[in-house]
Order: structure tokens, then C-alpha cells, then sequence
């Protein structure tokens, strides 16, 4: 009887014990935090390494490309069961023109992709914006779906700027407010683009009428032999309608979210998005394709409809890709006649995606390969495959090494934590021996004496680790807000963007993590307490009793 | 004739300070009978309350008999011994020790505590109460049931420890210097305390002191010299 209520007393009437839950609780969140940031971390980038390739990528060794790649693709999947699916791909560079106030020009990479083989090959479909999760995305989306996210992002601009500008008069600080100011102004000109987007979209049916009519206008008066006047008057306007042309699907465009000039940051971390589908940009495409010749680096250039826009998370392909349709970009690239792709993507089977499985199907898809090639004439001849790790080995290393330092920062981390709930513990129980030897004077046993302590360690230790846990995944959760928050207030950005090729600090927790770090905190204090409660408990009561 | 309360035989015990061996009892025999109330008179240092600890059962002797209402103690297991103290001995030391967590009426039931189960207690728990709330109302203490130690005066501490003492109604009241830490005043209304509850219910009582006149109180004084006990 005298355990249990004497355990719920030292917990009740205590500052100490407080303290001690508090201490508890404030290692295990700070454990919850770096663990999982870290591992956060480390995982991100990891995923920025694999970037978009597939599991395994299949390579020309030039520019020039794969040939063949549909028939290779089709014998690697008739001959290697391990692979779930495989997509032919063509990376490119170019320029990209967005027409916002005078037109911005961008330096980005040119992805030809083919939907929906991309979404088989890698989770290029959980970043978007319109077909966010869809199965098949496509570069023709459905018209009433990409109206209704269009006014949903201007319902949110619109909230953003009214909350803004009320906000604006509270600000007295005259730079604040000038910052503020600009801040509104850029979210005008944003709806302005949103509207431009949606009217493009609404409009297209009477915009390709408008084109067509304008067009037949402009050959007849050729034929007619009208005046250059007439004509100069037919061509600005044809191509005034044809920057509000909703495009075909050949000469659609699915937008990086981080291309600068796309979308603003507010300083809550909300994203505004300037240009929506229906808006227009111009890509021009440095032709890789076409081989070394004086005039091989005149660029392709083309008009195309944004209908997408992708996020990846990491910011070196979000503010630097562009995906356009898999043929259109063979044809920009000349890599046409005869057809040709740069890469291959592999996706293998659920399961196979550990390193080791994975270079055992890819010796499979290169023997594969020699058969093709001994089958077919057309064959490619040199192709490297490698699994994603191989073809990125050298960002990878120096990570390997990071994982190890991150590891010992956070051993060493938690033996501290441990070390600090051990002493706190011992120093609880060390300064009671004397009530352990009333205790035993009064007929207490030494397993009854332990008992309270390791009890009360163990309620304290539980207690704080709740709150611990709870407390780091909060802080975990809202480490982005908390960061900009900092950066702006404090002018202390720890986290930023361009170095560290995310969007944002990763914010999730392991349930698992945070459980190894909830019970060892437990335990920790459990040992803490028990050794200097077993110690007294072993102690004559008089003994006990005359400590100092 | 029946069993005497407490009997020793022959007790020895020393302890090392550092190197030395510092020999506290040698050989050290007495005789208590039930309902006596016996003092034992020593200069600091003698060994008295070195004796008395053994004969509660607080410390282990080296050599020698210790045999409680018939019942040899050394020879006991650990949970024997842990009853023995619970149930028929009360030890009231000289510096209280209370534990501050508790206010007076749960010192006092400590030991009560300490002797049940937690099913035990609910069925124990009233008889209990009243118990302590009538042994403090005794020694004056009725007023303070709810206060913690800190806020109570030296004797009123001591008497509360007197209270825990006598809770489980032992067979033996050990005192050890119940008025050393106290001004003489206090300390003679304590011993008064214990007169009174001797001569009410016969508790059997041994108190050490080291003031004659304090030992005077008892029926019997025993002298303890050079670790050995003499009747004059």
C-alpha cells in the first residue's frame, strides 16, 4: 500500500519531480527533432541524387541517343519479369519565356516525357498541381478541373491579399511596410495572370475561331495583293490571338514549381502561383540532337499552354525543369529521323528496390540488351545501364559520409541526453537514502523501498516522454513556419533553399524513431533511479538513516 | 514466569572508522521485562544507541544473542526481520525523521501502511485512522493532523514520531535521545509524554540518554561504559 501512495506523493508534492519530467521531456524532443530532421534530411537527399530517373537508367553514351528505345523496352519487359515498367525519356536544355510584365527569360532543362509512362516509372504524379495523384496524368487534363483549381488559387491570392492589407496598417516600421506593399503588388499582378489564365481557358473554343478566321483573312489578302498596311495590320492581330490560344496537346507544358518568376512565397509560407494553365510561354529548345555542325546550335523554338505544374520537393529540379510531351521534345531536339531518346527509366517490382536487388536486375536488363542487339540490326550499340546509385555515385559518397557524421552526432547526443536523465534520477533517489532508512525502520522491505522508486522514475520518465514526443512532433510539424518565422523576425535563416536543393526543412517524424526515443529515455530513468534505490535499499536502516 | 521483552547476550559490534576499528560493544548483555520501562545512561560515544539499534533490528551485530519475546532475532530472514520492526518494535529517534512529504496524521500511519496491501488497507484503513487520530489527540496533538513537519516545533515533530511509533502498538518502544535535540523544557514535557503512556498501558520502553536526570524518569537506569552494561 505505502508504495503506490507513497510514489503518487513524491510525484504530486514535489517541484522536483517537475522539474525532472521537464527535463525528460525536453531531451526527448530535442532527440525527436534532430533525429528525424536528419533523417529527414539525409532521405531528401538521397531522393534529389535519384532525382528523376527511374531505379534503374539506361544511357547513350552521346548526345545522340537511343534508337529503337519502344522495341528494347518491349524485349527488357518480356525477358525480365523484375521490371514493373520502363519509359523513354530526352533531356534537353533551352530557354524558357514567361510573360510576366516584360517577358522573363529562364535557362531551364527540357524534359520530353510520355504520360502516363512517367507516372509508372517515378512519383512524377504526386507533385502536381492539377492531376495531383492521379494514375494516368496527361498533357490534355480536364477543362472543368483545371478551372476549378484556377479559382480556387485566385479564391486564395484574394484571401492572402485581404489579409495582407489589412495587416498593412499595423505596420509602422517604413521598411516593413514598403516590403509589405511590394508584397501586395506582386499578388495583384498575380490574379491579374490567374484571370488572364482562366479567360484563355474559357475563351479557347472562340480564340481558335477567332485564329482560324484571322488566318483565311490574312491568305486572302495575300492573294489578293493587298496592301502591306492590311497585311502588318492581319499579322498583329493574328498574333495577338495566338498569345490566348489554348494550345493542342502536342504544344502543352507542365511547369517546375520553382522556376523563378512561376509563383511568390508569402512570409507564411504560402505559395501563389502566377502562372496557371491557359497562361502561355515560349520555349526555345537548344537542338542536342542534331550533331556537330556550324549551325547546330540554332534553337527550336515553339509556343506552348501551360496546363501543370510539378513539385518534387527538391530545389534542383523544381526551379529547373520543364516537361513537355515525349515527341514534341524528339522533334524540337531532332532527334527525330530516325527516333531517338536519351534515357530509359526502369521501375522494378515492389520489393527489388534495395541496392543489392537492383544491380542483379540490371546485369538481367543488360543481358537482355545483348540479345536485342544481336536480334536487331538497328540495335543501339553502346549503352551504359547503371542502377540509380551507380550512374550517381559521386553525389552519393560524400553522403555516405554524412549519414556517419550525422550518426555519431546523434550517439553522441544521446548518451548525453541519457547520461543528463541517469543523473537527474540518481540525484532524486541519492538525496531521499535517508527517508529509504525511515522506510526500512518502520518494517519497509528493499524490494518495497525499489519499488516506489522505480515507479515514480517510471511515471516521470513516461510523463516526460509524452510530452517530449508531442512536443518534438509539433515542433517537427511546424519547423517551416517556425523557420520563417526566425528568418524574418530574427534575420536568422538557417535553412536555405538553393543550398540545400529543398523547398522546405523535412517535417516528418518516424513513429518508430520516436519510439526508440520514448522508451530509452524510460529506461534511462528507470536505471537512473533503480541503482541508488537498490544501493540504499540494501543499506541496514541505520545506515541509511545516518547518511549525510 | 514469562518470556522477558527484549533479552541480549553477550553483543558485540564494531565499526572501522578508516583504518581503526572502532569497537562500540563488547559484549554487552541486559534484560527487559514486559511493561518495564527501563533507561539506559552512557556518555556520547559509549555505545548506546549503537545497542539500541540492534536490539530494534535496525543494524546487525557482529557476534551475540538478541531474542525478542522468545524469538531469536539473528537467525531470522530478511522479511521476518522487516516485520518485526513493522509490527512489534516502535523506534523514536532523536532526530525525528519525518518524511516531509507527509503531514502529521500520514507520519503517523505509516507504519499501518507499510504493514497492509493495497486491498488490505481498504479494509484496515478506518481502524487505522482512528487509531492515530486518538494516540495524537493523546499527545496533544489534535490540532495538527494536516500539517506537515516543517511547520511544526521540535517537540511537536517528536511527538508526532512517538505517535508512529506506537501505531501498530508494539511490544517495544525504542527511544533513542528522545530530548537530545530539544530545550529542556520540551524535552521533560516528552518524557512526561512517555511516563504518562507507560503508566496508562504498560508499554514496555527502553530510552537511551545521556542525562541521568533524564533516566531517572524510567523504573530501572542501566549504565553502559566501555562497551559494557552495568546495573548500580
Amino acid at each position: 500500500m505505502y508504495k503506490l501512495f507513497l510514489c503518487l506523493r513524491y510525484l504530486r508534492s514535489r517541484v522536483i519531480a517537475v522539474v525532472a519530467i521537464l527535463t525528460v521531456a525536453l531531451c526527448v524532443a530535442m532527440m525527436v527533432i534532430v533525429v528525424s530532421v536528419m533523417n529527414g534530411f539525409l532521405n531528401k537527399i538521397e531522393l534529389a541524387a535519384k532525382g528523376l530517373f527511374g531505379d534503374i537508367v539506361i544511357e547513350a553514351p552521346s548526345h545522340q541517343g537511343i534508337t529503337s528505345y519502344d522495341k528494347l523496352i518491349e524485349t527488357i519487359r518480356n525477358d525480365v519479369p523484375d521490371v514493373q515498367a520502363a519509359s523513354p525519356f530526352i533531356l534537353s536544355y533551352g530557354v524558357l519565356q514567361i510573360p510576366y510584365q516584360t517577358h522573363i527569360r529562364v535557362w531551364v532543362q527540357v524534359a520530353g516525357i510520355r504520360l502516363p509512362g512517367r507516372a509508372a516509372v517515378s512519383d512524377f504524379e504526386k507533385g502536381l498541381f492539377i492531376q495531383k495523384g492521379f494514375a494516368e496524368p496527361s498533357f490534355d487534363p480536364n477543362m472543368a478541373l483545371m478551372l476549378r483549381r484556377i479559382s480556387e488559387e485566385a479564391a486564395k491570392s484574394n484571401e492572402i491579399f485581404r489579409r495582407e492589407s489589412s495587416a498593412l496598417s499595423a505596420k509602422t516600421d517604413p521598411d516593413r511596410r514598403l516590403e509589405a506593399e511590394e508584397l501586395l503588388g506582386r499578388l495583384q499582378t498575380a490574379m491579374h495572370y490567374q484571370t488572364e489564365g482562366e479567360d484563355n481557358l474559357r475563351a479557347a473554343a472562340d480564340n481558335a475561331r477567332e485564329l482560324e478566321r484571322l488566318v483565311a483573312q490574312l491568305d486572302k489578302a495575300h492573294e489578293s495583293g493587298a496592301g502591306d498596311e492590311v497585311i502588318a495590320r492581319l499579322q498583329r492581330q493574328i498574333e495577338d490571338v495566338q498569345s490566348r490560344t489554348y494550345e493542342p496537346p502536342e504544344n502543352r507544358v507542365i511547369l517546375g514549381l520553382g522556376i523563378p518568376g512561376l509563383s511568390i512565397r508569402t512570409e507564411a509560407g504560402e505559395t501563389v502561383r502566377y502562372i496557371v494553365p491557359g497562361s502561355k510561354v515560349v520555349l526555345n529548345v537548344i537542338p542536342l540532337g542534331r550533331g556537330i555542325s556550324p549551325t547546330g546550335v540554332t534553337p527550336n523554338t515553339r509556343k506552348f499552354s501551360v496546363v501543370d505544374d510539378c513539385r518534387t520537393d527538391v530545389w534542383s529540379i523544381d526551379s529547373e525543369i520543364v516537361y513537355v510531351p515525349f515527341k514534341t521534345l524528339q522533334v524540337l531536339n531532332n532527334m527525330d529521323q530516325p527516333d531517338r531518346c536519351s534515357q530509359i527509366h526502369i521501375k522494378v517490382k515492389d520489393g527489388l528496390a534495395d541496392e543489392r536487388h537492383l544491380r542483379e536486375v540490371s546485369r538481367k536488363v543488360h543481358a537482355a540488351w545483348l540479345r536485342f542487339r544481336k536480334a536487331d540490326a538497328n540495335a543501339p550499340e553502346n549503352l551504359s545501364i547503371q542502377t540509380w546509385r551507380e550512374r550517381q555515385k559521386a553525389v552519393i559518397a560524400p553522403l555516405e559520409s554524412q549519414r556517419t557524421l550525422v550518426a555519431i552526432i546523434v550517439g553522441i547526443l544521446s548518451l548525453v541526453s541519457i547520461a543528463v536523465i541517469l543523473l537527474i534520477f540518481h540525484m532524486i533517489v541519492f538525496q531521499k537514502t535517508r527517508e529509504i532508512g525511515v522506510l526500512k525502520a518502520v518494517g519497509a522491505s528493499s524490494g518495497g523501498v525499489a519499488t516506489i522508486f522505480l515507479s515514480y522514475a517510471a511515471a516521470v520518465g513516461l510523463i516526460g516522454a509524452a510530452i517530449g514526443v508531442v512536443g518534438g512532433w509539433y515542433f517537427v510539424h511546424q519547423i517551416n513556419p517556425i523557420h520563417d518565422w526566425c528568418a524574418h523576425r530574427l534575420g536568422l535563416e538557417v535553412w536555405s533553399r538553393k543550398v540545400y536543393m529543398f523547398e522546405m526543412i523535412p517535417n516528418t517524424v518516424s513513429p518508430l524513431d520516436a519510439a526508440v526515443i520514448a522508451i530509452g529515455a524510460v529506461v534511462a530513468a528507470v536505471i537512473g533511479a533503480g541503482y541508488p534505490a537498490w544501493q540504499a535499499s540494501r543499506l541496514q536502516p541505520v545506515e541509511a538513516l545516518r547518511y549525510e | 514466569m514469562s518470556e522477558p521483552a527484549v533479552r541480549v547476550r553477550d553483543l558485540h559490534k564494531s565499526y572501522r572508522l578508516g583504518r581503526v576499528e572502532l569497537k562500540v560493544l563488547r559484549g554487552v548483555s541486559v534484560t527487559v521485562r514486559a511493561g518495564e520501562f527501563v533507561g539506559i545512561v552512557g556518555a556520547s560515544g559509549s555505545g548506546k544507541s549503537t545497542l539500541l539499534h540492534l536490539v530494534g533490528l535496525l543494524d546487525k551485530p557482529d557476534k551475540g544473542q538478541i531474542v525478542l519475546d522468545g524469538v531469536e532475532a539473528g537467525r531470522l530472514s530478511r522479511r521476518k526481520r522487516d516485520r518485526i520492526r513493522c509490527r512489534h518494535v516502535g523506534f523514536v529517534f532523536q532526530f525525528y525523521h519525518l518524511l516531509p512529504e507527509l503531514n502529521v496524521l500520514e507520519n503517523a500511519m505509516l507504519p499501518a501502511k507499510v504493514d497492509s496491501s493495497v486491498l488490505g488497507w481498504f479494509s484496515r484503513r478506518a481502524a487505522a485512522r482512528k487509531r492515530a487520530a486518538e494516540i495524537l489527540d493523546r499527545l496533544g496533538l489534535a490540532e495538527r493532523l494536516k500539517h506537515r513537519p516543517k511547520e511544526l516545533s521540535g517537540g511537536e515533530r517528536q511527538r508526532v514520531a512517538i505517535a508512529r511509533a506506537l501505531i501498530n502498538a508494539p511490544r517495544i518502544l525504542l527511544a533513542d535521545e528522545p530530548t537530545g535535540n530539544l530545550d529542556s523544557k520540551t524535552g521533560s514535557q516528552i518524557l512526561d509524554v512517555l511516563r504518562q503512556y507507560h503508566a496508562e498501558t504498560s508499554q514496555t520502553i527502553v530510552m537511551v540518554t545521556h542525562d541521568q536526570a533524564l533516566a531517572g524518569a524510567a523504573d530501572r537506569v542501566l549504565h553502559i561504559r566501555d562497551g559494557r552494561v552495568g546495573e548500580r
